[in-house]
């Protein structure tokens, strides 16, 4: 596992140009709202894996890492949006770079090369945990159970597991449906025998007795033993085909007419009826929702191109794709198939008897559609042998499922057609009885031609089943054992997270849920979890508990279950704004926690909340410095960080170069960002803006207006205190800050935004270093030379107290006691 | 043997399935066949786990 030193974004989502520093340990970016923040979050999960999920998680149709990672300028040149991250090896404490741009995501460069690096990173690239947002958070809480199951499946990285399971529940479920099949197919072919032999039982010693009988009429030799070579002809003269064709077997015959009279008055009943019309409601019912209909005919689409995705281009369009993106999203969309599939699935089982007849009754039209022509006078059965064709055709509509339409029209068409067969199943009837019977040794020599011809059926039948029984059960232990085994697995884990998450987040809210227990168990419906609250029961997280304690939730469920997966190796996490529902006091706990159970973790997080950055830092989970701060964010440069920048040095460069237009655009982004925090220091009136974001006309004047106001309380109060010399040094400070405001406000047209995107270009180095100078010159007052801190108005209580910087080398002392 | 296995967890999920296979009347080669098919292949295909289960096609 890796610690991150630091990191260089070029040109990617909304940074410009920004680099810092982590020097391996937990950092904080701080800022409002869209300055940037989740740039840094989306800069690191990218060079580290190759992916944004934010670019790629469900519900982003259309976005893609490819075409929108670059920032919006570069979209068209994505080989300039590059991300460079330097890390430490923990274990060896090696030291490397990755650099990884966004038109070849898949190729990034690593130095050195080596291969515990190597093997380092390709394991993080695998890692699509390392980030959490306050999206995925909550969904570990409040989501549904199937999807905190495939959520927590996804952080622990099971789907492997997962998709194992369901292949070999799809083998064994195969196996089995055949099995079913060849069941009834060998029922069938008993069932012909005994109409054939006309026996009332399938019996060796019924079938002998019936077949002796013939063959003593023969003249041929008793069988003695049936066994599973024995021939029921044996002896007999060998039969031409033809004339085995025009065997009739009067009584086989009326005994097969009789069958499918059975079959047909089956599922014709009326309990057969009214499933039909049951069935076909709830189809119709399903096909309201025209997406889940539309999602059913897309699912054999969708698991065929899981199986032969291997490319990283359309094979039609030849549109190049993210493969992993690609095989994420569409098993992101079978996932979301399940409930509708799970409907489909259980019409298709009510229907399970019904087309099992109804399969029976094609096997008795097709037994006896052959008859009409084997007898004088011969008998159309080509009603019969459509009628076989058409219920056929409509069973593969049925099981298909293909569209609304086409499977109601299909459960109708059964009745139909069923009521059609009753004529000509009759008539059939009557054609028989009407058949003169043959002499007796004809008649039983096409009675033992047919009984050996279905014996053969029922044998073939036979070893089908015993093959495929034996696969059935075979593929049915392997998936039994590897459902026990996966399941006890999954068990053990969310029972050991489970005291785990409840530890942590009794220790976050130590003060009034010190009793909380939870219970994270598996259900049918995938993964429920269950929490006290307030020793009143167990309830969904989101059944009583607030907003900012699921928030509390989600990141305890989150740490507990990374500390399962990694254990030490636990040594990367990014928390990109979570927790903004928790209260102050909350996060203190929070941050304790974290600095008590993961020191050896390296936090970076996101925040828009100053209050929480300054909880990290009396916690001690970040150092002091171990910050930056965005205030602004800007289309053109991106987010901009301030402190620790020399400011003046970058305008001389760029002054030097002549670029008279950065070094005006970025003189007034620092002076709007300096201005901005010297209001705040030192309590200026500023008009109030709900998104903080003012210009330099709001910020300048009043912050200077009201560093004069605290520079006349100061003299004041040495005058009170009779310090003359002090409160000389003051009035020459006020009349110097004067003199230096005034030469500052007659250079500030230079900076106004309308020259500054106008008319630059017809500026001249000379031209502009007076502006620097007098600015530069104005904001010297309100920073410390020593530890270059600025100036900060202290209080006691809500009284005025001094005017200092952090070192002490400024004070202006304003209490007058 | 290799283990394609993203993490301990996974790996030990699928190890516990390959030794409970032993107590069970599936054939050693059938097992063998899986250990094999399921450890090496990070995404083990339905194919290969019919050849794995049933030693052939599926119309075998």
């Amino acid at each position: 596992m890796i610690k991150i030193e630091k990191i260089h974004i070029q040109k990617f989502r909304g940074i410009i140009d920004l680099e810092v520093t982590f020097q391996g340990q937990n950092f904080t970016i701080c800022g409002p709202n869209g300055t940037g923040k989740s740039g840094i979050v989306d800069a690191i999960e990218f060079v580290l894996s190759g992916d944004i999920s934010r670019l790629s998680g469900a519900g982003r149709g259309g976005v893609s890492v490819k075409t929108h990672a670059p920032h919006v300028d570069y979209r068209d040149n994505p080989e300039v949006a590059i991300v460079s991250l330097q890390g430490t090896i923990v274990s060896t404490s090696e030291a490397f770079e990755i650099t990884r741009n966004v038109a070849n995501i898949n190729a990034p460069n690593i130095t050195p090369a080596s291969a515990t690096i190597i093997q380092t990173i390709e394991q993080l690239s695998v890692r699509k945990n390392i980030s959490l947002s306050r999206r995925e958070l909550i969904q570990y809480v409040i989501s549904t159970p199937t999807s905190r199951a495939a959520q927590v499946n996804a952080l622990l990285q099971l789907e492997q597991l997962s998709n194992l399971r369901k292949t070999f529940q799809k083998i064994a479920n195969a196996e089995e449906s055949l099995r079913t099949t060849l069941v009834g197919q060998r029922k069938t072919a008993a069932d012909n025998l005994i109409n054939a032999l006309n026996i009332p039982n399938f019996s060796a010693d019924s079938v002998l007795k019936a077949v002796n009988g013939r063959r003593k009429i023969l003249g041929l030799p008793e069988i003695e033993k049936l066994d599973a070579n024995t021939s029921l002809i044996d002896g007999l003269a060998t039969v031409s085909p033809k004339e085995a064709q025009k065997s009739f077997n009067k009584k086989a015959v009326e005994n097969d007419a009789q069958a499918l009279r059975q079959w047909i008055e089956k599922v014709g009943s009326k309990e057969t009826q009214e499933l039909l019309e049951s069935s076909s409601g709830a189809v119709s019912k399903l096909s309201k929702n025209k997406m889940a209909w539309k999602g059913i005919s897309r699912q054999s689409l969708l698991n065929e191109a899981l199986k032969h995705l291997d490319e990283t281009e359309c094979p039609v369009c030849e549109t190049t794709w993210d493969l992993a993106d690609l095989i994420a999203l569409i098993q992101r969309n079978l996932k979301a198939l399940d409930v509708v599939v799970s409907e489909k699935t259980d019409i298709l089982g009510n229907l399970a008897p019904v087309l099992s007849g109804l399969k029976s009754t094609i096997g008795a039209l097709r037994t006896i559609a052959p008859y009409g022509e084997k007898a004088e006078p011969k008998h159309d059965t080509e009603t019969l042998k459509k009628a076989a064709d058409t219920l056929e055709g409509y069973i593969k509509i049925i099981e298909e499922f293909k569209s609304e339409e086409s499977v109601v029209s299909a459960l109708g068409g059964l009745t139909i057609c069923l009521t059609a067969l009753e004529n000509p199943t009759m008539e059939f009837q009557a054609w028989v009885k009407g058949v003169e019977e043959v002499p007796d040794p004809l008649q039983a020599r096409d009675f033992l031609t047919l009984a050996n011809e279905r014996l053969e059926a029922w044998r073939t039948k036979s070893r089908e089943l015993i093959k495929c029984a034996a696969r059935a059960a075979t593929s049915k232990t392997v998936f039994d054992t590897y459902s026990q085994t996966y399941e006890d697995g999954l068990n053990k884990i969310y029972l050991d997270v489970q005291d785990e998450f409840a530890a942590f987040y009794k220790s976050v809210n130590a003060e009034d849920e010190s009793g909380f227990t939870a219970i994270l168990e598996a259900s049918k419906s995938g993964l429920d979890l269950n929490v006290d609250f307030y020793g009143k029961g167990k309830f969904p997280p989101s059944a009583y508990h607030s907003e900012g304690h699921q928030d509390g939730m989600g990141l305890c469920l989150y740490l507990a279950l990374m500390r399962h997966l990694y254990a030490d190796e636990f040594q990367i996490c990014v928390l990109d704004d979570v927790l903004m529902s928790v209260d102050s006091s909350h996060r203190r706990d929070v941050c304790e926690l974290i600095k008590a159970e993961f020191p050896n973790t390296q936090f970076i997080f996101t925040t828009h909340d100053e209050v929480w950055l300054k909880n990290m830092q009396s916690t001690g989970i970040i150092a002091p410095k171990n910050f930056i701060r965005f205030r602004r964010w800007d289309v053109n440069t991106g987010p901009q960080e301030w402190e620790g920048r020399d400011i003046w040095t970058e305008i001389d460069e760029k002054l030097s170069n002549n670029e008279i237009s950065p070094s005006a655009h970025l003189l007034r982004r620092y002076l709007e960002y300096l201005f901005g925090e010297i209001c705040g220091n030192l309590e200026a009136s500023v008009i109030y803006r709900g998104d903080n974001q003012h210009t330099l006309g709001e910020l300048l004047p009043q912050g200077c207006s009201r560093f004069k106001k605290t520079l006349k309380e100061a003299k004041g109060a040495s005058t009170h205190w009779k310090d003359a010399e002090r409160t000389s040094e003051i009035t020459a400070q006020e009349q110097k800050f004067s003199d230096v405001l005034a030469t500052a406000n007659v250079e500030q047209w230079a900076i106004n935004p309308a020259v500054h995107y106008n008319a630059w270009e017809n500026m001249q180095k000379a031209d502009f270093e007076p502006v620097v100078a007098a600015l530069r010159a104005l904001c010297e007052f309100f920073s410390c030379p020593k530890c270059s801190s600025h100036l900060v108005l202290s209080k006691i209580g809500h009284k005025k107290d001094a005017l200092k910087c952090p070192c002490g080398t400024i004070s202006f002392n304003l209490n007058k006691g | 043997m290799t283990n394609s296995f993203k993490n301990n967890i996974a790996a030990q999920v699928v190890n516990n399935f390959l030794l409970k296979l032993t107590n069970t009347d599936i054939d050693p080669e059938v097992r063998a066949r899986l250990e094999q098919a399921i450890l090496e292949e990070e995404k083990v295909s339905e194919v290969a786990l019919r050849v794995a289960i049933f030693d052939g096609s599926k119309d075998d």
